[in-house]
C-alpha cells in the first residue's frame, strides 16, 4: 500500500463512515449509526455520504456486502481498518497533547 | 390551485435561488417543477419542505443518475425538477436541517464544477465572438444582426461566469477557516 493511499487526517465524515461499517450497513443505516454515535451532532448529508461511499469503494477501504442490489450494504475492508487505526492513533495524540497542556 | 412564476437566476446564484424557494415554501408554496426560468408551485403547509439545488455528476437517464436518485429517495429526498445535470431536490422537514454536503470544502468542490462548466462555455462563446468580429469587419452590413446575437450571448455568459467566480471566492474564504 502506497503512502499516498494512507494519507491522514481523514475527514470527520469519512472517519465516522468507516467506523460505522465495521458491521455491514446500508446508506440510511450509516446515517442513523453516525447520528447515534455522535449524540445527534453529526447528521451525514446525502450528497456527502454518497460521494464518500463511492470514493471509499474506489480506494478499496470498504466493499459491498450482501446480495440485494437495491439496498446495497457496505463493509470495511482490511486496508480500511488499517487507515482507521492509523487515524485513531493520530487523534489520540492530538487529544493527549491537548489534555496535557490545557489540564495538566 | 397551482401557480407559475418566472424568475431568472444564473448558475452561480443557486444559493440565492435556494433561499428564494425556501422562502416560498415557508409562505405555503411548494415547488413542484422547475425548468430554466419557469417555476411551478402548489399550496403546502407552510414550512413543510426544504429545497436544495445540485449540479449532479450524472446526466439524466444514466445509470449513475438513477443510482444516485434511489439513494436520495431512501433518505427521504425527492427530485422535483431537472434539466441536464442540474437538479432540484426537496425533503419534508423532520426537525433536522436538510443539507446535501456536510462541509464547506465539498460545497466548494460543487461550486467549482459549476464554474468549470461556465468557463468552458465562456471560452467557446469568446472564440465565436472573435470569429464573428473578424467576419464582421469584412462584411459589416450583412453580418450586423449575427454580431448583435453573438455579443448578447457573450454578455449573458459573462454574467453567469462572473456569478460563479464570485460564489467560488465566497466559499474559498469560508473554507479557509475550517479543515
Amino acid at each position: 500500500m502506497s503512502d499516498k493511499n494512507q494519507r491522514t487526517p481523514l475527514t470527520e465524515a469519512v472517519y465516522y463512515i468507516l467506523l460505522s461499517v465495521i458491521t455491514p450497513l446500508h446508506g440510511y443505516g450509516i446515517i442513523q449509526k453516525v447520528k447515534e454515535m455522535s449524540d445527534g451532532r453529526l447528521v451525514l448529508a446525502a450528497g456527502t455520504l454518497y460521494g464518500a461511499i463511492n470514493n471509499l469503494l474506489a480506494k478499496g477501504w470498504i466493499a459491498t456486502a450482501g446480495e440485494d442490489e437495491r439496498k446495497k450494504e457496505y463493509i470495511i475492508t482490511e486496508s480500511g481498518r488499517t487507515v482507521l487505526e492509523k487515524e485513531l492513533g493520530r487523534l489520540e495524540e492530538l487529544v493527549k497533547n491537548g489534555r496535557d497542556i490545557l489540564k495538566g | 390551485m397551482r401557480k407559475v412564476e418566472w424568475h431568472f437566476w444564473t448558475l452561480g446564484q443557486y444559493r440565492q435561488e435556494e433561499q428564494w424557494l425556501n422562502k416560498k415554501a415557508e409562505e405555503g408554496w411548494a415547488l413542484i417543477s422547475a425548468f430554466a426560468v419557469r417555476y411551478e408551485f402548489e399550496p403546502c403547509t407552510p414550512g413543510e419542505y426544504t429545497y436544495k439545488i445540485m449540479f449532479t455528476d450524472y446526466m439524466p437517464g444514466t445509470e449513475g443518475r438513477q443510482n444516485f436518485e434511489s439513494f436520495l429517495a431512501e433518505n427521504g429526498i425527492e427530485e422535483v425538477g431537472r434539466y441536464h445535470r442540474w437538479a432540484y431536490y426537496r425533503k419534508k422537514n423532520d426537525g433536522t436541517p436538510f443539507e446535501l454536503f456536510n462541509s464547506t470544502a465539498e460545497e466548494l468542490k460543487h461550486a467549482n464544477k459549476i464554474k468549470s462548466l461556465a468557463s468552458m462555455v465562456m471560452t467557446i462563446i469568446t472564440i465565436c465572438l472573435v470569429i464573428e468580429l473578424i467576419c464582421f469587419l469584412h462584411n459589416p452590413l450583412i453580418l450586423l444582426p449575427a454580431l448583435i446575437i453573438v455579443a448578447t450571448g457573450f454578455a449573458f455568459v459573462a454574467k453567469v461566469h462572473s456569478d460563479c467566480v464570485k460564489l467560488v471566492k465566497e466559499l474559498e474564504r469560508e473554507n479557509r477557516l475550517f479543515e
